[in-house]
């Protein structure tokens, strides 16, 4: 999911950094001082969640939880996601920080997505219906994402069916797995301390 | 604030990470590691992921100094290479491993020897050490060729040791996912602080 420096065109870096910086102001305007150590510690599992790697498919692929993110975070993923790539690029030499922009808005577009996606059919009065769509978000989130690289490479490499069948081929267990763990953390939440959702805050 | 609900959430997240980090530190991943090395005339190439995994079919592009593309190659099943060196100039070994992973490593025209055959002038070479061999007496040229020989038969092992130090030493520590947790609750502390000093001044 990080891609690295020296791959992409000068025009998908510079997009990529823009609308990441947008999504980033909108997530800092949106965030009230209630939601900082929220977005903090998630940001903290997002920086780690990238060193649990799937063995499992062709390539080397890890973890994203872009999905379980962003129905917790909304908009404020975004500025989650920047810090936890911006440490992993300087300390683990993930990725790179010309790239930053571009692997930020590929993570950070598709859990907005869901955030919304999660909030709009408000099932939260059917405990059962609500896990199966955390399910599907957290499956879909990282099927977009895997989308999105292949968009974003296809001006440097191959075109785009052949980079994107790649890419999702590679990152089907991580599909799976994320899926499996969105449903089971959210309906934890659920139970516990259903306030977290970000949806929920509205509501109450 | 509600100070309990906050307080469970935090130990929600923390466990998470805690859990992760359980599993993380038995395979990391994600990034691609090069190293290449000069053998006799041929480029020896290891390339693998963070985690200890190898490269596999990846593609391989030598560039030199003004960056015109010099050789292709692709890794084999285990992550290795050996290409013929194209020639003696400073040399930049692209790995590109698909989905956007690439790494670079940069060989020294000095880590070349001198008289490194090309790849079109050893057979020819191989033909005339035969012709040679059959007298019982050893060219200088071919004495040289033998100890060269030797040496590296010496070297590899050691070589093979470096490689693996180096990918070794490339993966993250735990100093370093410690560091970037502590960061990140320290930016949190920072937003607080600001927070709270508007608070008391208002």
């Amino acid at each position: 999911m990080h891609i690295s420096e020296g791959v992409l065109a000068a025009p998908v870096l510079i997009t990529g950094a823009a609308v990441t910086a947008a999504g980033v102001a909108i997530g800092l305007k949106k965030m009230d001082e209630a939601d900082i150590p929220k977005t903090a510690l998630v940001a903290a599992v997002l920086f780690v969640a990238s060193l649990i790697h799937v063995p499992l498919g062709p390539t080397s692929v890890h973890l994203i939880l872009n999905g379980l993110a962003g129905i917790l975070l909304g908009w404020e993923v975004f500025p989650a996601f920047l810090v936890a790539l911006f440490l992993q690029s300087i300390l683990f030499q993930f990725g790179g920080l010309t790239t930053l922009g571009v692997n930020t808005l590929n993570v950070g577009l598709p859990a907005v997505l869901v955030y919304y996606l999660f909030n709009f059919l408000q099932l939260r009065k059917n405990s059962f219906l609500e896990t199966v769509l955390a399910f599907a978000s957290g499956g879909l989130a990282v099927f977009l994402t895997a989308l999105m690289v292949a968009a974003s490479l296809m001006f440097t490499d191959q075109s785009f069916q052949e980079i994107a069948k790649i890419t999702i081929l590679a990152h089907l267990p991580v599909i799976i797995i994320e899926a499996v763990i969105t449903a089971v953390i959210i309906s934890f939440i659920k139970k516990v301390k259903p306030e977290v959702l970000a949806g929920g805050e509205n509501n109450e | 604030m509600n100070k309990n609900k906050f307080y469970s959430f935090f130990t929600i997240l923390l466990l998470i990470v805690v859990l992760s980090f359980c599993f993380s530190t038995a395979v990391l991943a994600h990034r691609v590691i090069l190293y290449a090395y000069v053998e006799g005339s041929n480029l020896e190439i290891e390339a693998g992921f963070s985690d200890g995994s190898p490269a596999r079919l990846a593609k391989l592009e030598i560039y030199d100094k003004q960056d015109n593309l010099l050789a292709t190659g692709e890794t084999n099943e285990a992550g290795l290479a050996e290409v013929a060196i194209p020639a003696r100039t400073d040399l930049k070994i692209i790995l590109k491993a698909g989905m956007g992973h690439q790494a670079e490593y940069q060989i020294n025209e000095s880590e070349i020897a001198k008289d490194f055959k090309q790849p079109a002038d050893q057979t020819l070479d191989n033909q005339n050490s035969a012709v040679i061999g059959s007298s019982n007496e050893l060219s200088k040229a071919e004495l040289r060729e033998i100890v060269a020989e030797e040496v590296s038969r010496e070297v590899k092992p050691l070589r093979k040791q470096i490689a693996k130090l180096i990918t070794e030493q490339e993966k993250p520590g735990i100093s370093e996912i410690l560091g970037g947790i502590g960061y990140i609750i320290g930016l949190m502390g920072v937003a607080l602080y600001f927070i709270s000093r508007k608070r008391s001044e208002s």
